[in-house]
């Protein structure tokens, strides 16, 4: 009980090694397992960070890239309108133009009829004219019937062609 | 009562367990081994499958004991003196459990006063070691003489001092606590030691564990100041 001896010594030893079993055995793993764990998490968290500002990095490009897009789009409705005004324009002037060569063309035809039928006409009618001139001076007597073959004539012809 | 005394002197003789080669080996220093050998035994199974990821309950519980443990060396010693933190917290597991293994019917050591008195020896190295180390070895004599020098002797006393009252705190109140227990036991053997043992073996074993680790935590921090 009261007493010191060589024991004492053996205890200082057994101490001594005491504090390195714990050390090495338990504090050791302990403290490792929690340092690890605490550098996962943390590595999780960057990691998590990282991505977040690349997503974030990706957002303002595709949000770059969509009023990129809304210009382009501005652009080519405004190009495709302008050339549809001037297809527009081009198409309406050339039916324009056809239309009037069309009706040119109709009044040259109607000209050209005109003067095909109302030539002959004329002369039918000089001839006609005439005839009839030639034949009051051969008689003066027979005007009525003379009228009625005019008329005849006339109406056959009116008939024939007109 | 002559047979009380009898069993009483008998337990608190600390028993030669064997010799070797004339040296004799005392129970208290078989019981040591048996304490290393089981927390030895003991971390390396706990140990073993430790887990970063999904920790189970089990593990921490271990880890929070642990660093709990880890964290009361370094509590009381401060952010500057950290690498005693460990041996403070090793001596504390010890002290703890060699005070409450009475439980198990072994012997506890720190009833033999070779052991407390190693315990109060190597602290004393540890403080004067922690204050050679920070101050070197004129600045840890200089600190002799401070505040004033007059206190020279106090404090040269003192190394012897402190020592001397933490082996003998530790090992007067063990011993006190266990003459109590068996003087109880003799009394009534059944149900009413159970509250006096959860004090005098538990309670009063865990704080005066504690008790020792912080006043050589407070006087290595007093020596690296």
């Amino acid at each position: 009980m009261l007493r010191l001896d060589i024991n004492l010594l053996f205890t200082v030893i057994n101490l001594v090694i005491w504090y390195i079993l714990i050390r090495i055995f338990l504090f050791k793993p302990i403290n490792n397992i929690i340092s690890k764990r605490e550098a996962s998490i943390k590595s999780r968290y960057d990691e998590a960070q990282a991505i977040k500002e690349e997503a974030q990095a990706e957002k303002e490009k595709c949000r770059a890239f969509q009023a990129n897009l809304e210009e382009e789009k501005a652009k080519i409705v405004a190009q495709a309108n302008e050339k549809a005004r001037i297809d527009y324009d081009n198409i309406v002037e050339d039916a324009r133009k056809r239309a009037k060569q069309i009706v040119d063309d109709s009044k040259r035809e109607a000209e050209f009829q005109k003067e095909n039928i109302v030539g002959p006409a004329e002369e039918e009618i000089r001839a006609l004219i005439m005839d009839i001139a030639s034949k009051s001076l051969a008689s003066t007597d027979n005007d009525s019937a003379l009228y009625d073959q005019f008329l005849e004539k006339a109406g056959e012809m009116n008939n024939a062609g007109l | 009562m002559g047979n009380l005394g009898e069993s009483l002197i008998e337990e608190l003789t600390c028993e030669t367990v064997f010799t070797v080669h004339g040296i004799g080996i005392s129970e208290s220093v078989v019981v040591t081994w048996v304490i290393m050998a089981a927390v030895l035994l003991a971390s390396i199974l706990l140990t073993s499958r430790l887990k970063v990821e999904n920790p189970g309950r089990g593990q921490l519980l271990l880890e929070h004991a642990v660093v709990s443990i880890q964290n009361i060396g370094t509590g009381i010693i401060g952010e500057e003196g950290r690498q005693y933190g460990a041996y403070l917290s090793a001596i504390l597991i010890y002290i703890g459990i060699a005070n409450t293994i009475g439980i198990l019917g072994f012997k506890p050591p720190t009833k033999d006063m070779n052991v407390t008195a190693a315990l109060a020896l190597m602290s004393i190295i540890l403080i004067e070691f922690a204050g050679i180390h920070k101050k070197g070895v004129r600045g840890w004599l200089k600190s002799f003489a401070e505040p004033i020098a007059i206190v020279t002797p106090i404090n040269i006393l003192e190394v012897f001092i402190k020592p001397l009252s933490l082996c003998m705190r530790l090992f007067g109140n063990v011993i006190g606590a266990f003459v109590i227990m068996k003087l109880i036991e003799h009394i009534l053997p059944w149900v009413l030691p159970v509250p006096f043992s959860m004090y005098f073996d538990i309670f009063d074993g865990l704080i005066q564990a504690y008790v020792f680790v912080f006043l050589t935590g407070l006087f290595i921090k007093e020596a690296i100041e």
